[in-house]
């Protein structure tokens, strides 16, 4: 198991009781330090001023979008590296082809399990 | 491009190394390069090895591949030969459709290879669960289905799911933070009545469905769930353009917010007895069944109205000819003539949208037609004209001495007639106040942002309907007050919690129609005012003397004095006290009142009489000696005939009237329009009790006539300035009777007593 204790992990999602879930979670991984942002602007911030080891952000957001946020991410030289997992609706799947090519880590469909969100996690971040 | 790029691009590929089934991120770089290759020249079968590719990758990112394994084989296999263009094996691929799962599988039925169960990639499928979260608890499988095709002949039943809450604080964010979202539904649904194709009102409406499903899944709230779900297929739909947003179509959102309205409060209940019920629900039901029964692109449309098709053909889109075949077939086939004329590529969708859009217009132009507001105008003044002049032939001594029962039975018949047209001409000029309390709720956002404090609006009675007119005039005096109950009459959160309430504030606003009047409350559960502040600013302002007695309401009053203001500092949300003394002129001039209750601790209340139109007063017929005048029942608290004792004179303060142990001041009416009266004495004559700046009065009248609803005549200019007087009426017999204004009276009477 890759250590979580150390890493910064943010969340985006415009609803608060979407990220007190996901941050519910993760807190139950071990995860310490959990960033917020309730939309790709807001992420942005945050990014251009903190380091972050993993970004978990919802697709569907007002202002900026998961997936904007994302080619943001991959096209910054600082931030292009960060683990990237979206959480998209089952009835989005197709947005999920988009986002593959946009080099996203992975994806998670909500609703999903802690068991399913720990799965994703240890796809894609990597092992020691 | 060029042969030389797309050799690179095929070199790239082979080169490109995807780590394993979990490896998105080098699958992402195939695709990639895939759609690159794409818009180089291919031959017919390298389309069909990069449509195979693409199929395979998009099934195994998807995780709706039978068999995983085998199509990772396969990816190999064909990149191999893709890329290796001296191998001109030939390939023969079955077609892979990328959604059902049941569709063909690529590798011979016979040689399907075992696939250990830890291989598959993780299904999104509920395990069970982890201690900590979420509430998941039964049922939660079937959560994967609500993506599946419409299932339609679920039948509705009462069964109701009930479990018992474990994160009872997460549930509360929710309710908090839905409503919320419904909110914001409602006023976008504004802007998109307005603007029906507007893509991103229709995603701002959209998202917070989305939202509100996503959070219900997790906390296994089906109804919810569900019914956010369909809501949001129906917006997708209409998103992405496949049909236009009908009104059935806002009809359909607006009922849904209801509901989850409905769903939310009851959560709210349940989470207080710890059980909350999260599946089952009739309404909930039914809506559902409806909703996927639904068919977004069907409207109803007067038969006057043309086809599509023959919008099309008149545009020259298309040939009359071909559009009779293309209807015969869609009608076999049980489609719509715009799809069948797109799936037979006569037409561009555009096309038909532009078409469907033109139908509507015209459907629009057949249901509704713009009328001058001053043509209305008149209409409603001969209308009342009709009617007194009908009451004038009936009360004629002549007519009245007709027996014929057949004319009696012609008279009941006339006079049902216009009275139908009085009240038809009456609600033409009649809108709800609906889209006027909408725009309350932004900004009771705003302000509550601004100000730091939590408040939540609550609205009732937005059908109650206005006069046209009126509407737009009450927005200013409304906004107002809303400011000044969020800056001065809610406290803070923190404040509040001290107080034993709760940390956020409530603002009720309230429409009703009482009578021939429209009231509107704005109530908030504040602080309240205070009295004793209040005074003390009115003497430091010089409004009134330290040894002035005034009772509560009378210094709630003075808050309307212009330059009023109790408030300390300033604040950026309702400025400088200036603003009440504006609100209450706005209100006089649409000859409305306005009231203040108010509790120390408990809140404000404002309360709006309003005319439920300019054009007609529902009044109390008067006589003071031989003339009769109309006041108008909005001023009126109530008619009495006091006894002897009640009446006394005050040294210094004239004739005063015990009202139930309360001293009002007696205003002679025929003093004041200088007639002989038949009564001199209060007792034998009556009194009007009438309230104005929060004190109250006796008027001494005659006698009571009747109430009767009068079309308001102006004097004109000549009699504008007459004090008193607001106007004229016509009453029943023809004869003319003056509207009284009793504030301009009262002002009157006490500038005389100074």
């Amino acid at each position: 198991m890759p250590s979580y204790k150390d890493m910064t992990v943010l969340v985006v999602d415009d609803f608060a009781t979407m990220r007190r879930i996901i941050r519910n979670i993760l807190r139950d991984l071990e995860f310490k330090k959990i960033l917020e942002a309730e939309d790709g602007t807001a992420a942005v911030d945050i990014l251009k001023t903190q380091k972050v080891d993993l970004i978990i952000s919802d697709w569907n957001m007002p202002k900026m979008t998961g997936l904007e946020l994302l080619k943001w991410v991959r096209s910054n030289e600082d931030t292009k590296d960060i683990p990237f997992l979206m959480v998209t609706a089952e009835a989005q799947k197709e947005n999920v082809i988009e986002a593959i090519k946009a080099k996203v880590s992975n994806y998670i469909v909500k609703p999903f399990t802690a068991q399913t969100l720990a799965e994703k996690l240890e796809k894609i971040i990597p092992k020691e | 491009m060029n042969e030389r790029s797309k050799q690179e691009l095929l070199d790239r590929i082979a080169a490109s190394v995807i780590a394993g089934m979990d490896d998105l991120m080098g699958m992402g770089e195939v695709l990639n390069l895939l759609d690159e290759l794409e818009s180089c020249e291919l031959s017919a079968q390298e389309t069909e090895l990069v449509n195979h590719l693409k199929a395979l990758f998009k099934r195994i990112i998807l995780e709706e591949s039978p068999d995983p394994e085998k199509d990772w084989e396969s990816i190999h296999e064909t990149i191999r030969i893709l890329c290796d263009r001296s191998s001109e094996a030939s390939v023969v691929f079955e077609e892979i459709e990328s959604q059902p799962v049941e569709t063909v599988a690529i590798t011979p039925p016979d040689e399907l290879p075992q696939v250990e169960p830890s291989q598959i990639p993780a299904e999104p499928e509920i395990e069970t669960k982890m201690d900590a979260e979420p509430v998941v608890v039964k049922e939660t499988v079937d959560a994967q289905s609500e993506a599946s095709p419409r299932r339609v002949d679920e039948e509705p039943t009462s069964q109701l799911t009930v479990v018992p809450v474990e994160d009872p604080e997460l549930f509360k964010d929710f309710l908090e933070e839905a409503r919320e979202h419904l909110a914001s539904i409602e006023l976008n649904i504004i802007s998109l009545e307005e603007d029906p194709e507007n893509k991103e009102v229709i995603n701002a409406i959209f998202r917070p469905f989305h939202s509100i499903k996503g959070v219900a899944g997790f906390l296994n709230l089906k109804d919810i769930q569900e019914l956010s779900h369909e809501v949001e297929n129906l917006l997708d739909g209409a998103r992405s353009g496949n049909f236009p947003v009908t009104e059935a179509i806002i009809d359909i959102v607006l009922q849904a917010v209801d509901i989850l309205k409905e769903q939310l409060a009851n959560l709210e209940a349940g989470l207080a007895k710890g059980e909350i019920a999260v599946q089952g629900d009739l309404r909930v039901s039914k809506f559902l069944k409806y909703v996927r029964n639904f068919d977004p692109t069907r409207s109803v449309l007067p038969i006057e109205v043309p086809k599509v098709g023959e919008i099309l053909a008149e545009k020259g889109v298309v040939e009359k000819e071909k559009v009779e075949e293309i209807v015969q077939e869609a009608k076999k086939e049980g489609k719509r003539i715009g799809e069948k004329l797109v799936e037979k590529g006569v037409v561009a969708p555009k096309d038909v949208a532009l078409a469907l859009r033109e139908q509507k217009q015209l459907k629009e132009a057949v249901t509704s037609i713009r009328v001058d507001t001053h043509k209305l105008d008149n209409l409603v003044d001969m209308i009342g004209e009709l009617v007194i002049a009908q009451s004038m032939v009936l009360q004629n001594p002549e007519v009245q001495k007709i027996k014929d029962q057949k004319f009696q039975k012609d008279i009941v018949q006339l006079r049902r007639i216009t009275g139908e047209l009085q009240r038809i001409s009456t609600s033409l000029r009649m809108v709800p106040i609906k889209a006027t309390f909408q725009k309350m709720i932004r900004l009771v956002r705003d302000l509550s942002r601004k100000s730091g404090k939590e408040v939540v609006l609550q609205m009732s009675g937005e059908d109650t309907e206005i006069d046209r007119n009126m509407v737009d005039q009450i927005y200013e005096p409304l906004v107002h007050m809303i400011r000044n109950a969020v800056d001065h009459g809610i406290e803070t959160p923190e404040e509040r919690v001290k107080a034993g309430k709760p940390p956020h504030g409530t603002i009720f606003l309230a429409a009703e129609q009482k009578g021939g009047n429209i009231v509107i409350d704005i109530r908030d559960d504040g602080k309240g005012l205070d009295a004793e502040k209040i005074r003390k600013k009115a003497i430091e302002r010089g409004l009134i003397q330290p040894e002035d007695k005034l009772e509560e309401s009378a210094l709630f009053d003075l808050i309307f004095h212009p330059g009023f203001s109790t408030k300390d500092e300033v604040t950026d949300v309702s400025g400088r006290g200036v603003g009440m003394d504006v609100v209450k002129r706005t209100v006089e001039e649409l000859r409305g009142k306005i009231e203040i209750k108010s509790k120390r601790g408990e809140g404000t209340l404002f309360q709006l009489k309003l005319p439920l139109t300019m054009a007609i007063i529902d009044g109390m017929i008067i006589k003071v000696g031989s003339e009769r005048y109309v006041v108008p029942t909005i001023s009126l608290k109530e008619s009495l005939r006091p006894s002897v004792d009640d009446c006394r004179t005050v040294h210094g303060r004239g004739e005063m009237i015990n009202v139930r142990g309360k001293l009002m001041p007696l205003i002679r009416l025929h003093e004041f329009f200088g007639l002989e009266p038949l009564h001199r004495n209060p007792w034998e004559a009556l009194l009007l009790v009438v309230s104005e700046d929060g004190k109250d009065y006796c008027l001494l009248a005659d006698e009571i006539i009747g109430r009767q609803e009068v079309v308001i005549k102006s004097l004109g200019s000549a009699l504008k300035h007459v004090v008193g007087i607001s106007g004229g009426a016509i009453l029943g017999d023809g004869r003319v009777a003056l509207i009284i204004d009793v504030k301009g009276i009262v002002i009157a009477f006490e500038r005389g007593i100074k």
